[in-house]
């Protein structure tokens, strides 16, 4: 594909970025970066979180002002012209849109209150021709057939999926000529993976320069021509993707294998599968589930149990209503039909917070920490409903309270520990890096000495090596404290990992439930939700 | 009951006069998260130039008021421009403080043109070929202003990168929106609808003089009421502010003895919105921070 990078070619890259160093109120965070991408071709830039790929796409888009950012030495080049930074944000990055470049944010970052075809216009500024704009809207919905009937739906109420292919939608709106993707790969189910390496393949072709900032390296590199490896702010490595992803410095950032998943199929031959093995104790019962929003159905009659220290992996297409499972559990949502009970006590009806006090801990899809505390000051938060001093007791910071908050403490630093969290201990949450901050919050479930712990996509935004420690602090942590685990996830390598059982939902209906292995080997399984032919996936290196 | 008819159609008239002031700070809000104690001052400008526009060089009084509102509409553009745009990641605090200056410097200005007397703009809304009588036109006129207003952001590009710009300023700075220009956008739009607003609650018996801009400060309580970042919620708000205080003042002091009744009207608004403010912190239609989970 990039054969022709050999003989020296008089055009310029599309992108040149040279020597790039950029710095955030005076913390350098780039240093000495340079990316070249050609038209017509996928770079890959990966590393670890706070790695700096992020800003790199920042300085690139022009939107590092917005974040107090500065380019303070090296530039950044498009088809051979400097693009200078300017002091006025907002202008900087509509000019660069104007030119031909276009970032998508990480999370799917849509304008909730706006319909999805509000958004989609909203990618198109100062497009005064209407004929122009609806003839990129037609392309982006025949690219995502999915929002075709969705025109007119607030962009709040899509699915985490639908999101995502909305912001990709918003960015083609402009016809870019260098499409910027932040984490595009991030919560999509595998067939929705499927899809957008095949959207990929079919942008380059049209002759688009693409660059994907990703942390799960196997995605991006399925698609990519070349990979850019940064590590603490500088390239560590880069060249043509398939040669990084066998060296030993591609090999870090790359995902574990595969687990052959019947290292933890569990006993069970229960008749039905979605409830517990017989000689297991339920702690979680949920009965006759159904949850519906006006003539929406996000769940339908749905019935499933968790056993205590069980592990329980909900996962299905986007939109299935695996979220909507948590949400109604911790009664987030109120269930219109159906029982929720732990250990016999029903849920439906209360608060959330009371729930909580029953022991039951979530984390979200996207992290809701208190931003300015920092990460041990986070955790504290979680142990909340343990404190037994009043208010006006630590107000007075008499001594017994004083000791209770320092054997809270030592709890919370053990957690810090015990996540490898150790060099952000004094950080304001809200300066972490996404996956960081998803680590975090996993800390603070652990740290509510909860029964059973939601986990919303907890891999999500996470490099190999901290999805690796999440793994065994989850593991841990069931075989220390008898802790259940209720998590939806994406990543079949870590279902396969960690379950105990499997609960495959799809338009809110049951459609497979059982032991790890055996579900995911299910054919109507695979059809449903892996989208391919049973068989182990096509394995990168190691 | 012909008592009761008159104090809603006339609650209605004045509320939906406050809906408009309303309108003024949500529209900036909206944009920039700026509460900008000037919008009465801006409000008293446009007054103004409508006054000098038709009294003092004898335009006719739609043309005057339609510059005035574009004239107003430009101020609010180079303030914007020039001063807010420089404070753009200041604290909220140091913005607010400057709002508060520039009502003080605009005051000042109106003052040593016109001076503190009252004029009168006559009855500008009665012209013969145009009579709707009092209240009615005030109504017409303030609900024409939200119908466009609404049209606008529901309609044209430029009302829907405003939204956009409402929703998640990071990402639409990402998409190539040029926040800077929506934001000035949206002072201008805040002056031009401010100055119908002040007309219309000078025309008639009150006239113009100074303390019309303190009328702004007597819409806050439709503005919170609303929801701060609402346009429905300002009009609604506006509308709930009005009939309360014009039905307590024809009520409540025949029910309540000597002082107290008098004066109950101005109290009972705050009353409402201190219950309006338990029950729904973020006002009747506010973003209550919705999050999907």
């Amino acid at each position: 594909m990039s054969a022709s990078r050999s003989d020296p070619s008089p055009v310029p890259p599309l992108l040149l970025v040279r020597d790039l160093a950029v710095s955030y109120g005076g913390a350098p965070v780039l240093q000495g970066v340079t990316i070249e991408v050609d038209a017509g071709s996928v770079a890959a830039v990966v590393g670890a979180n706070g790695a700096g790929k992020t800003t790199l796409l920042r300085a690139i888009s022009g939107v590092l002002g917005f974040h107090r950012g500065r380019i303070v030495g090296g530039s950044v080049e498009l088809a051979g012209q400097v693009l200078r930074p300017s002091s006025n944000g907002g202008a900087e990055a509509a000019g660069r849109v104007r030119r031909g470049i276009a970032l998508v944010m990480e999370g799917g970052r849509v304008f909730p209150g706006l319909t999805v075809d509000e958004n989609l216009r909203s990618g198109a500024p100062g497009r005064r021709h209407r004929e122009r704009s609806d003839a990129a809207r037609a392309r982006v919905l025949d690219l995502f057939p999915a929002l075709a009937p969705l025109g007119h739906t607030p962009a709040g109420r899509l699915s985490g999926g639908e999101r995502q292919m909305l912001a990709i939608g918003r960015a083609l709106m402009s016809s870019p000529r260098l499409l910027l993707l932040d984490e595009p790969f991030l919560g999509l189910a595998p067939k929705l993976v499927e899809q957008l390496q095949e959207f990929l393949r079919t942008v380059k072709v049209g002759g688009t320069a693409v660059v994907i900032a990703e942390q799960s390296a196997e995605a991006a590199f399925a698609v990519a021509d070349r990979a850019f490896v940064l590590a603490e702010g500088t390239v560590a490595a880069s060249g043509p993707a398939p040669d990084i992803a066998r060296r030993d410095i591609g090999r870090l950032y790359l995902p574990g294998p595969r687990p052959s998943s019947t290292a933890t199929a569990s006993t069970a031959t229960a008749a039905d599968a979605a409830a517990v093995p017989q000689e297991r104790v339920a702690l979680l019962e949920v009965a006759g589930l159904s949850l519906r929003f006006g003539p929406v159905t996000a769940l339908d009659g749905l019935t499933m149990q968790v056993a205590e220290a069980e592990i329980v992996a909900v996962i299905g297409p986007n939109g299935a209503g695996k979220t909507s499972v948590l949400n109604c559990v911790n009664q987030l949502y109120r269930p219109s039909a159906g029982s929720v009970r732990l250990a016999g006590t029903e849920l439906t009806g209360l608060r959330p917070w009371e729930v909580a006090r029953l022991g039951i801990a979530r984390t979200f899809q996207q992290p809701a920490l208190v931003a300015h505390l920092d990460v041990v000051g986070n955790l504290l938060v979680g142990r909340h409903r343990l404190m037994t001093g009043g208010l006006l007791g630590h107000a007075l910071r008499l001594r017994r309270w004083r000791r209770e908050e320092s054997t809270h403490r030592c709890r919370c630093e053990e957690i810090v520990d015990l996540l490898g969290l150790g060099r952000f201990r004094g950080r304001p949450a809200g300066q972490l890096a996404y996956g960081i901050q998803k680590v975090v919050e996993l800390g603070r479930a652990l740290a509510m000495e909860a029964r059973l712990i939601l986990l919303d996509e907890p891999s999500a935004g996470m490099s190999p090596e901290e999805t690796d420690q999440l793994a065994r602090g989850i593991l841990d942590l069931r075989a220390d404290r008898d802790v259940a685990v209720l998590m939806v996830e994406h990543r079949v390598g870590l279902v396969g990992r960690l379950a105990d059982r499997v609960i495959v939902l799809d338009h809110g209906r049951l459609v497979a439930a059982g032991p790890t292995a055996e579900t995911l080997a299910d054919p109507e399984v695979e059809r449903v939700y892996l989208g391919r032919p049973a068989g182990p996936q096509p394995e990168a290196a190691r | 009951m012909t008592k009761l008819v008159q104090l809603v159609f006339s609650g209605v008239a004045i509320g939906a006069l406050y809906g408009l002031v309303a309108l003024g700070f949500v529209v900036i809000y909206r944009a920039s998260h700026v509460v900008n104690f000037a919008h009465g001052s801006f409000l008293l400008l446009g007054t103004y130039l409508t006054y000098g526009f038709h009294q003092e060089i004898g335009i006719a009084f739609f043309p005057a008021l339609g510059l005035a509102a574009l004239a107003a509409g430009a101020a609010g553009l180079v303030v914007e421009r020039l001063a807010l745009r420089r404070m753009v990641g200041q604290p909220v605090f140091a913005v607010i403080m400057m709002t508060i200056g520039l009502a003080v410097v605009i005051d000042a200005l109106v003052v040593w043109k016109w001076g503190a007397g009252r004029l009168s703009v006559g009855d500008p809304w009665g012209v013969s070929a145009f009579r709707l009588g009092g209240d009615a036109g005030i109504r017409v006129a303030a609900g024409a202003v939200l119908a466009a207003y609404a049209l606008f952001c529901r309609f044209t590009a430029l009302g829907i990168t405003m939204r956009a710009t409402a929703s998640d300023q990071e990402a639409a700075v990402a998409s190539g929106i040029d926040v800077g220009r929506v934001h000035a956008v949206c002072w201008a739009i805040a002056a031009a609808v401010g100055t119908v607003a002040g007309v219309l609650l000078a025309s008639g018996p009150r006239g113009i003089d100074p303390t019309l801009s303190a009328v702004a400060l007597a819409a806050f309580p439709a503005l919170v009421l609303g929801g701060v970042d609402s346009p429905a919620g300002a009009v609604v708000g506006g509308i709930v502010l009005g009939l309360v205080e014009v039905l307590t003042a024809g009520y409540l002091p025949g029910l309540l003895p000597g002082r107290l009744g008098a004066n109950v009207h101005t109290v009972v608004p705050y009353l409402v919105l201190l219950g309006v403010l338990l029950l729904r912190p973020s006002g009747m239609f506010g973003d209550r921070e919705q999050a999907r989970l």
